[in-house]
């Protein structure tokens, strides 16, 4: 590792984002060892194909090394990343069908945990979501955002991403009441 | 990025499906991905360096080419804008009355009148 690389790996991120917003390469390449994890899970969830997910990642990480120049603020990095990689999806969505490459489940088929993997029966049951209800719930679960910053990310009616996540949840419960009643049972 | 929120409940969120999604999650910390994307961003880059480049090359020429026709057009139009519409001669009045008396006025009176107009109707 370059001696660089090693300092960067123990600098706190805002100093790094900017860094890498003045051209820095060995910055940007410390701000995706770090943020590749959350940007390849959050893509896994919504497409529920590993090798897309990944792809998507990367143009995640590459839009962000073409903006990063204008972000004034480098404290707002995360929320920055995480509107990109929202961005990348929904343009991703428009320009192809969502679910192609995902398992398809039919209605009323049910979980049962320990069959698969828990990523694996997560994402069966996330393929049987529309998409733009798929998208509110990932970002509620997975990435933890609040209502509205949901309906600010993805331009939906405050009142449309409630009950999507509503409808998303309920549809998950359902389809993955296997894992529950595996817990109650032990 | 999740890390400092520590599994936020309430906004409808269930706590089962929270747990699942973070059991769900994998650690990634390959240097594959990330030498993918740091080749991808450099080969991004040199394009950029290469476009500016021929930018720059291509408009020494055409500023060239097009210098002489750009400066007959900016004469002509500014011999245009500055014709008076009554004329007065060289009476003591003409200078005051300069200003307004040219068709660049009266274009820059009529563009002034119909935003007004716009701004009342629309705005």
């Amino acid at each position: 590792m370059a001696p660089t690389k090693g300092v960067y790996a123990r600098s706190p991120e805002p100093l790094i984002v900017r860094l890498a917003g003045r051209g820095d390469e060995d910055a940007f390449e410390e701000l995706v060892r770090r943020r590749q994890s959350w940007v390849r899970n959050l893509m896994r969830r919504l497409t529920g194909n590993a090798a897309l997910a990944d792809d998507l990642a990367q143009e995640v990480f590459l839009q962000t090394w073409r903006k990063i120049r204008q972000l004034n603020h480098p404290a707002r990095f995360p929320g920055w990343l995480k509107q990109t990689a929202v961005n990348t999806w929904l343009q991703h969505a428009r320009r192809n069908d969502p679910l192609s490459g995902s398992v398809e489940v039919q209605d009323g088929d049910r979980i049962t945990a320990g069959a698969t993997g828990a990523d694996i029966d997560l994402d069966r049951a996330l393929a049987t979501l529309e998409e733009p209800v798929r998208l509110c719930v990932v970002l509620a679960y997975h990435a933890q955002m609040s209502h509205g910053e949901i309906a600010e990310a993805t331009a939906l009616p405050l009142g449309t991403v409630k009950s999507h996540i509503r409808r998303g949840t309920d549809r998950l419960r359902s389809m993955l009441s296997g894992y529950w009643a595996a817990d109650e049972v032990c | 990025m999740n890390e400092k929120r520590n599994f936020p409940l309430g906004e409808g969120r269930d706590p089962r499906l929270m747990q699942l999604f973070h059991e769900s999650e994998h650690t990634h910390d390959d240097d594959a991905f990330v030498d993918v994307v740091m080749m991808r961003a450099r080969k991004l880059r040199r394009r950029r360096s290469i476009v500016l480049l021929i930018g720059c090359v291509a408009a020494l020429p055409a500023a060239w080419v097009l210098s002489a026709p750009f400066n007959d057009l900016a004469q002509a139009l500014h011999g245009f804008v500055a014709q008076p519409i009554v004329d007065v001669g060289s009476s003591i009045g003409a200078p005051l009355i300069a200003p307004l008396n040219s068709v660049g006025s009266a274009v820059a009176i009529a563009a002034l009148g119909l935003y007004a107009a716009y701004r009342r109707l629309f705005a």
